[in-house]
């Protein structure tokens, strides 16, 4: 199992690489020029080619590559954000613990309710718990996240005055944020969850189990439910992608200073820096988060990690021999 | 059967409120020429232009006042205000541009300059100059008072003074302080500037917009003052986190001790400045209502509704910045064809776009200039500026060779705003009317920002222009060049004629009414660009401000020189 995860985390070197180099071929793709941005109308046309050749922006893409690609990873360094001058690493280090602590409590709490809304509703298939969990998750899919977040806000902050509106004073302030980035989640988790459920329910060793008179919670609980966590696992890992992807407008609703806002205001004034930065920490994020779900894979499943600790024996007892 | 039902029912069900939101989204600009109505009547208060004051009548009891000052005051006695802001700044060192205006907000109350341009006066007054003498046609003695120190406490001379000028110069954001050729300190309170040549307004943004400081401060920042700022002004930064918040306090220990010396600017009227960031529109308006804050600033009309009422006070101001259509002037684009430019002008209403797009909220524009500048004349009102005529307009088009059977074809590109977007929709409908098929190129601001000096992209392009300049004839620097090859020009435009009378309207020496006006009356005759309308913007605050005072036009708030109930 430790070699499989060491193997995991090389195999993320390549993709995060990779990453780099695409989300550098874009930002020098896409129109826009840092330079003239930074100088504004002042900027003449002997200015603003002045400032590129300072910036280094007017030497041909390979070479801006390769010396960015030696910055980030030889020397671990993002660079400056060309507008503000401030250390590109240094302000994610600063607004990275936010947008952590918003996906992973948004992605928490859309299992933790998600997910038994799914069994219940597999569970009471047809029935009115069925309908009403699927009426929620219908709801959660449908509404968009920052529609959501504003209404939470109208009704939280404005009329019943107990949560705050925005910003980052404590605890509470997460509180809407996380419910607004969450609650689409609950629907598509829900569904997966309920769909997984149903598969398994029908299977003969779960009729086996309610025939040799096991109560329902262990029937559900000790047969059903770990046969169907792998997909359910799956779709917790895809609703990684959305609470980070949505963090960003989340952010900017509720004027949270993560990487996500960070990244926003850094597209709309070209700042190359701040942008290859946060798409790499969102990489490696998302690396991370998905070698955490195969890792749960085989926990959840035995035969996966069967399939390690059957190598590893082989392994061994070729070596005794 | 009825699980068939069901589910359809279900289906409907589900449709119809995401219908509603989304109705729900759209609902209030709907009413939003209502809104506005409404709130004008009631409460809206000073229309004004520039640096000046609205004094407020408040009606308050003194028990009310008294619990608005306590709630306001700290537990040490010190007074407060909140204040939102739609940014972090990212930096606020003196030089180059952070992100977004909000920079330049929190530099005013940190930095002073030499001296101060007063829109509403339209002159120059002193601050840490006492004034200055023109020695020849480049170069100019200023002179600094010899008291001045910053808050940490050190002296400010005219070495500080060229230190940080060309601090500012050198820096590779150097902005308006690249004009300058050199400075020396020829005595301890007296700088010697020569700037690179005797441009228009390019001394006096030196003058306005030259931030100065101490160089043993620079030396001792471990930033350059990043986030380490030291000015000479009356307040200094004692917190900054990044996206949340950043506080002010005063000193009390500011250099200039007699008050009756103080201009406006000078005027330090509560303890303690919070600018609260909060990036989303709807949710400064929230925190307005919540009482969060005491002041939002550039609030849509569609927004005013809420406050109207007496806990609140609405402000509006004109914006000095002029909607303006622009055209592609080259040979690669019907509108080089001055007929077509002018057939496009007479189209256009533009009182009707103010009236669809800011609910009449605002001006309809007469010249890229206004009344703030000093050098826009009041006789340019006086000429007949392309008025409504649509007959005039298709025989201007007939004329140019079109028609029915072959119509102009126009690609219209515009940066995707809250004003654009519909003024856009507006234009062409109204060029459809003529016969001109307008095609829609909405872009983001950084494309546009780039897009506008390429004359393929675009046949004609509108934005915002101008407005914080004491000259108009700096918008005009965008006219001059040669065309499609020179990436200083907004129009595409190859003119000699026109490069050679914007540059000796530059030219200090024939930048008088004579050459602006000829200049003047050249672009509107060529129809080269067409100046849409000024809108509103308003500013709200809580029942603490007395007296109101916006900078640059009404575009930036002030709350350290606003009065406050705690001042009378």
């Amino acid at each position: 199992m430790g070699k499989y995860i060491i193997r995991r985390l090389l195999w993320m070197i390549p993709v995060i690489l990779g990453v780099a180099v695409f989300i550098f071929t874009i930002m020098y793709w896409v129109p826009g020029d840092p330079a003239q941005l930074i100088l504004g109308a002042e900027g003449t046309p002997e200015t603003i080619a002045e400032l590129r050749e300072k910036m280094g922006l007017n030497e041909p893409y390979g070479v801006q590559l390769v010396r960015y690609l030696k910055q980030v990873f030889i020397e671990f360094n993002f660079g400056e954000s060309y507008f503000t001058r401030r250390s590109v690493g240094g302000e994610l280090i600063a607004r990275i613990p936010r947008t952590v602590a918003l996906g992973i409590s948004s992605m928490l709490l859309t299992i933790l309710v998600g997910t038994p809304l799914g069994i219940m509703a597999a569970v009471y298939q047809n029935r009115i718990p069925d309908r009403i969990c699927m009426i929620i998750a219908l709801i959660g899919v449908s509404m968009p996240a920052f529609w959501m977040a504003l209404m939470l806000v109208i009704v939280f902050s404005v009329r019943l005055g107990i949560l705050p509106a925005q910003g980052i004073d404590g605890v509470s302030s997460y509180i809407l944020p996380i419910l607004s980035l969450s609650f689409a989640g609950w629907g598509s988790q829900a569904r997966m969850s309920r769909s997984a459920m149903l598969e398994v329910i029908r299977s003969d060793y779960v009729t086996t189990a309610s025939a040799k008179g096991l109560t329902q919670r262990e029937v559900i609980f000790k047969h059903a439910l770990p046969n169907a966590m792998i997909p359910i696992i799956t779709s917790a890992g895809g609703q990684l992608a959305h609470v980070f992807g949505g963090s960003a407008v989340i952010e900017n609703v509720f004027s949270i200073p993560g990487v996500g806002n960070y990244m926003i205001q850094a597209i709309n004034t070209r700042d190359y820096p701040i942008v290859e930065g946060s798409v790499i920490f969102l990489a490696i994020v998302f690396a991370i988060c998905m070698l955490l779900v195969d890792i749960g894979y085989a926990f959840a499943d035995p035969r996966i990690k069967a399939q390690y600790v059957g190598r590893n024996s082989k392994r061994k007892v070729a070596a005794n021999d | 059967m009825k699980k068939t039902i069901f589910t359809r029912t279900l289906a409907v069900l589900s449709a119809v409120s995401v219908l509603a939101s989304s109705a729900g989204c759209t609902a209030k600009s709907q009413t939003g020429e209502a809104d506005a109505s409404k709130a004008t009547a009631a409460e809206i208060i000073g229309v004004s232009e520039g640096d000046s004051g609205f004094k407020v009548e408040l009606e308050q009891t003194d028990d009310e006042r008294e619990q608005l000052i306590a709630a306001h005051t700290t537990q040490d006695g010190r007074t407060f205000v909140n204040v939102a802001v739609e940014a972090d700044p990212g930096t606020l060192s003196p030089f180059g541009s952070g992100v977004g205006k909000v920079q330049h907000v929190i530099r005013n109350a940190l930095f002073e300059t030499a001296m101060v341009y007063v829109l509403a006066d339209a002159k120059l007054e002193p601050y840490l100059a006492s004034g200055y003498e023109q020695v020849d046609d480049v170069t100019y003695d200023v002179f600094f008072k010899d008291y001045i120190y910053d808050t940490e406490g050190n002296h400010l001379t005219a070495e500080d003074v060229v230190f940080s000028w060309l601090c500012g110069r050198d820096d590779w954001n150097s902005g308006n302080m690249s004009f300058i050729e050199k400075a020396e300190a020829i005595d301890t309170y007296t700088v010697r500037i020569t700037m690179k040549s005797a441009r228009v307004g390019t001394f006096e943004k030196v003058l306005y917009e030259g931030w100065i400081f101490t160089k043993a401060a620079y030396a001792a920042s471990p930033d350059t003052f990043i986030t380490t700022p030291v000015g000479t002004s009356q307040y200094r930064l004692v917190k900054w986190e990044t996206g949340s918040g950043i506080t002010l306090e005063k000193t009390n220990d500011y250099w200039e001790k007699d008050h009756d010396k103080f201009s406006l600017i000078q005027e330090a009227n509560v303890d303690v400045i919070n600018y609260k960031i909060i990036t989303e529109e709807a949710q400064r308006v929230i925190a307005m209502q919540t009482g969060e804050v005491d002041m939002i600033h550039k609030v849509d009309f569609t927004n005013l509704e809420a406050f109207n009422n007496d806990n609140y006070t609405v402000f509006s101001t004109l914006n000095n910045q002029i909607m303006q259509l622009m055209f592609n002037c080259s040979a690669y684009s019907p509108c080089g064809d001055v007929r077509v430019r002018q057939a496009i002008c007479y189209a256009i209403d533009a009182a009707g776009i103010l009236d669809v797009v800011c609910s009449g909220q605002g001006e309809v524009a007469w010249a890229t200039a206004t009344e703030g500048s000093m050098d826009a004349y009041e006789t340019w009102k006086d000429r007949d500026f392309y008025g409504q005529d649509v007959e005039k307009a298709r025989a201007l088009l007939a004329e140019a060779g079109y028609g029915a059977g072959n119509p102009v074809k126009v690609k219209l590109m515009y940066e995707t705003t809250d004003k654009n977007a519909p003024t856009a929709e507006i234009l062409q409908a109204y060029l459809m009317d003529v016969g001109i098929e307008v095609e829609m190129f909405p872009c983001e601001g950084a494309t546009y920002s780039t897009y506008k000096y390429g004359s393929t992209e675009f046949d004609m392009h509108m934005g915002s222009v101008g407005g914080l300049e004491p000259y108009c004839i700096t918008a005009w620097w965008d006219y001059k060049g040669s065309g499609i090859d020179d990436k200083g020009n907004v129009i595409a435009l190859d003119d000699a004629e026109m490069t050679r009378m914007i540059e000796e309207c530059y030219d200090s020496v024939t930048h008088d009414e004579e050459h602006m006006t000829a200049t003047f009356h050249y672009i509107t005759d060529n129809a080269y660009v067409y100046p849409l309308y000024r809108y509103m913007l308003y500013t709200i605050t809580s029942n603490i401000y007395s007296n109101m005072n916006l900078r640059c036009g009404g575009r930036e708030i002030a709350p350290q020189y606003c009065r406050y109930i705690w001042n009378e």
